[in-house]
């Protein structure tokens, strides 16, 4: 009792007579003491490891919670950094140490973590400061010299004081006026203490703006519309403490005039209500860039894990047409994940591992760049293997007790996708790979929709986006199926009928085509597609004379619709009204066209003259 | 200032009940980014038991100066009443280890240690949404008349024998 404090003697307090016999474990790792005799200083041994690993985010003014940049704030932590640094969760690099050399890449050896942990349990000597190294000088700014611009949204996200991770969308606009290159950005997340990875993109059209807008708040919460996409091959993102080097002008990516930059952050709340606003620097360059690489996505969308199930794997692989040079990875799942692997192997039998993450975390996305480009021949096999945990036994399992769990753009589901960042010798075989490339991706795109459609069988939204995919693909019969659906779902919208009938045409159902055209009419008569598609189908079936009209009346609605205006044309020819039929394929030739269509209309229309009687 | 509102508190809660009054000594310090991030749960279980349950913010660590609290208070928006246990007696006492860690007074009794829920598994290891409420259940049940069923938990958070040296 003799050592208590004024405040505690004063008050009298009962608390001092805490019975402790229930608590016989009780301050033992207070002002803890070995015998190990200080062999291991902070100068000589430690300083150098935390200098190396640690400062260039554990500094005033970096992403870290708190500065590791003198003893007495290493010391200070010195158990905690022992325990962090033998678990690795610290440094934060999730990639197992075998795998590949990556740009920024964190990675203590085990002889490094022994130092830390001797350090610590021997009582944290400083030794000598003359031996101290040096500590890194940091730029503050801009860490790739000055942006040629710099934006950020307009407004500040007030984050409030929650416990639960959170969500933002950002639609910045980027006020260019003509088309520019682009050879890097940088990104200052605004509020290091909060800001816990950036996923970024570019939207060239209004999609992500629309939403953003949408919310009264700066930003939006929800998902990054399909437009916003990874601009001609270049991963853009941002985890703490890493920037990706600028490209060199041949591989810059091209920016439109009207292209917003699209921000995902990744919010950890700090417990208080927190401003975030950030910044994003882009670097340009005078010259057209040369080359671009390809994205490859390997992955499944028809995730779909049983509750309880704590070993479930997806695979995917694909086999490269052409050589190419791997610049990058960046693996993609969320919160069930456990492991993930991908692997080439190549044609003359010998394969690598590029990816291996024993210990999947949500919160570490990262965009792995190689440092020196790993050369591919045609014929390796890229492939991916990812396992999920959902079972009550993995902590990190949103949904407890577990639940049965689909492919999914929100966090609550799940995904899995490994994006290779290929480069292509020469413009032939990158127009190979990424033809083959797009195809197998948008087969896997459908096979989400299908996957999303089965937890919400009722979104007319999603009916139409993967019937369009389907007829995109030359998969008629299925576009089908889903407009029927999107129309039985909103029987009152005429475009949902008018939908029908054109993938019921494509399909050769010609009679429920006209038949879902009329529909389509009957709502809305000034439809002026739908006449034009509905006279195509009637022109086919041999109807001349309804025919006809539909695009007479098509044509009237939309005087500069080329396809209409062709329509009309072949039905007047076909009656044999050869004059008006030119008169038609004139009109059309005035419209902007490309050389190739110009020249298909021009031989028609020579076909007419010649026809004349 | 901060050591004055303490010892009022003391004279407050005294008359509340009949029973051994409920006091909460929440131990933190203003630099530790897990314990911030309980700041919500804390004041959301200060307000729950409010009147009932007397909830202390306790600092440990020296640098954590009465300006350096006050700051500390007003960013994290805590109303609760706070005091320095820079000689560490509480610390002793209560025999916590991290920030935060909570220890439950029932009277001169102290009848739960440990964390607050089960959040944090682990530093860099944590859940969406914590499975049990340890603190809220021990007070629940202290309130109702019944045994707390865990006296003692593991807590995550900043380690407190290198923050106090």
């Amino acid at each position: 009792m003799s050592a208590m404090g004024f405040v505690w003697r004063a008050t009298a307090l009962a608390v001092a007579a805490l019975s402790l016999l229930a608590f016989q474990a009780t301050a033992k790792a207070v002002a803890r003491q070995t015998s190990l005799t200080p062999d291991v200083t902070f100068s000589r041994d430690v300083a150098p490891i935390v200098f190396d690993a640690c400062v260039s985010c554990h500094r005033s003014g970096g992403p870290g919670p708190f500065p590791l940049t003198t003893y007495d704030e290493v010391r200070r932590r010195a158990t905690q950094i022992a325990q962090v640094t033998r678990s690795r969760f610290m440094p934060p690099w999730k990639v197992e140490p075998a795998v590949g050399h990556f740009v920024g890449q964190r990675l203590l050896t085990d002889r490094e973590i022994d130092t830390i942990d001797r350090w610590a349990k021997s009582g944290t000597s400083e030794g000598d400061p003359a031996a101290l190294p040096v500590l890194p000088k940091f730029v503050h700014g801009w860490l790739l010299g000055q942006p040629d611009l710099i934006v950020k949204p307009a407004a500040a996200f007030s984050l409030p004081a929650q416990q639960t991770d959170a969500f933002r969308i950002f639609a910045i606009r980027l006020p260019i006026t003509r088309r520019t290159y682009v050879t890097g950005i940088e990104f200052h997340p605004g509020n290091a203490r909060v800001v816990h990875h950036a996923n970024i993109r570019i939207d060239r059209t209004a999609a992500t703006r629309r939403l953003d807008d949408a919310d009264p708040l700066p930003g939006y919460d929800g998902l990054m519309p399909r437009s916003a996409e990874y601009p001609d091959g270049h991963f853009l993102g941002w985890t703490p403490g890493q920037i990706a080097p600028l490209v060199q002008p041949e591989l810059a990516w091209t920016l439109e005039p009207g292209s917003d930059v699209v921000v995902q952050l990744h919010l950890q709340p700090s417990g208080a209500v927190e401003e975030v606003l950030p910044e994003i620097g882009l670097y340009f360059s005078d010259r057209a860039p040369l080359r671009a690489p390809t994205i490859l996505r390997l992955g499944s969308q028809g995730i779909d894990i049983p509750p309880g199930d704590s070993s479930y794997v997806i695979k995917d692989s694909y086999v490269l047409p052409v050589d190419v040079e791997l610049l990058a990875v960046q693996p993609h799942a969320h919160y069930r994940a456990r492991q993930i692997r991908g692997l080439a192997q190549l044609p003359d039998g010998s394969s690598r591992e590029v990816m291996h993450i024993k210990d999947w975390d949500f919160r570490w996305q990262h965009v792995y760049r190689e440092q020196t480009p790993i050369p591919l021949p045609k014929g390796t096999r890229l492939s991916m293997e990812y396992t999920y945990d959902n079972s009550a036994l993995n902590p990190r399992n949103p949904e407890l007790p577990p639940a049965r769990v689909f492919w999914g753009q929100r966090s609550r589901d799940e995904m899995g996708d490994l994006w290779f960042q290929l480069l292509a010798s020469n413009d032939a075989d990158r127009a190979r790979l990424n033809a083959e490339i797009t195809a197998k991706m948008t087969g896997e795109d459908i096979v989400g929709y299908e996957t999303m459609l089965k937890v919400t069988p009722n979104d007319a939204e999603l009916h139409d986006d993967v019937a369009l995919l389907y007829l995109g693909m030359g998969f008629a019969a299925n576009a089908v199926r889903h407009f029927q659906a999107s129309a039985a779902l909103k029987p009152e919208s005429s475009a949902a009928h008018f939908n029908l009938g054109t993938a019921l045409a494509q399909a050769g159902r010609l009679d429920d085509s006209v038949k879902s055209f009329r529909e389509a009419l009957s709502r809305r008569p000034d439809y002026a597609l739908a006449h034009g598609n509905l006279g195509r189908v009637l022109l086919v079936k041999g109807d001349r004379k309804e025919a006809l009209e539909h695009f007479q009346e098509a044509v009237r609605l939309d005087p500069n619709n080329l396809q209409s205006l062709l329509g009309l044309s072949e039905a007047l020819a076909q009656r044999g009204d050869f004059d008006r039929a030119i008169e038609m394929v004139d009109r059309a030739l005035r419209l902007p066209l490309n050389d190739a269509l110009r020249a298909e209309i021009r031989a028609k229309r020579e076909l007419y003259v010649r026809s004349k009687p | 200032m901060i050591g004055r509102l303490f010892l009022a508190l003391m004279f407050a809660i005294a008359p509340l009940s009949a029973a051994e009054p409920i006091r909460v000594l929440v131990f933190t310090t203003t630099d530790c980014p897990i314990s911030n991030r309980y700041a919500p749960e804390i004041n959301r279980l200060a307000a729950r038991f409010s009147g009932r349950v007397a909830f202390v913010l306790v600092y440990p660590v020296a640098a954590d100066s009465p300006a350096v609290i006050r700051e500390h208070h007003k960013k994290f928006g805590y109303s609760i009443e706070s005091l320095r246990d820079t000689r560490h007696e509480l610390v002793k006492r209560t025999g916590v280890t991290v920030t935060p860690e909570v220890a439950v007074m029932a009277g001169d009794r102290m009848v739960y240690r440990g964390r607050i829920d089960d959040r944090y598994i682990d530093l860099g290891r944590d859940r969406i949404k914590p499975t049990r409420h340890d603190l809220e259940d021990a007070l629940d049940a202290l309130l109702a008349g019944k045994p707390v069923a865990q006296l003692e938990t593991r807590a995550v958070g900043c380690i407190l024998s290198d923050l106090i040296k």
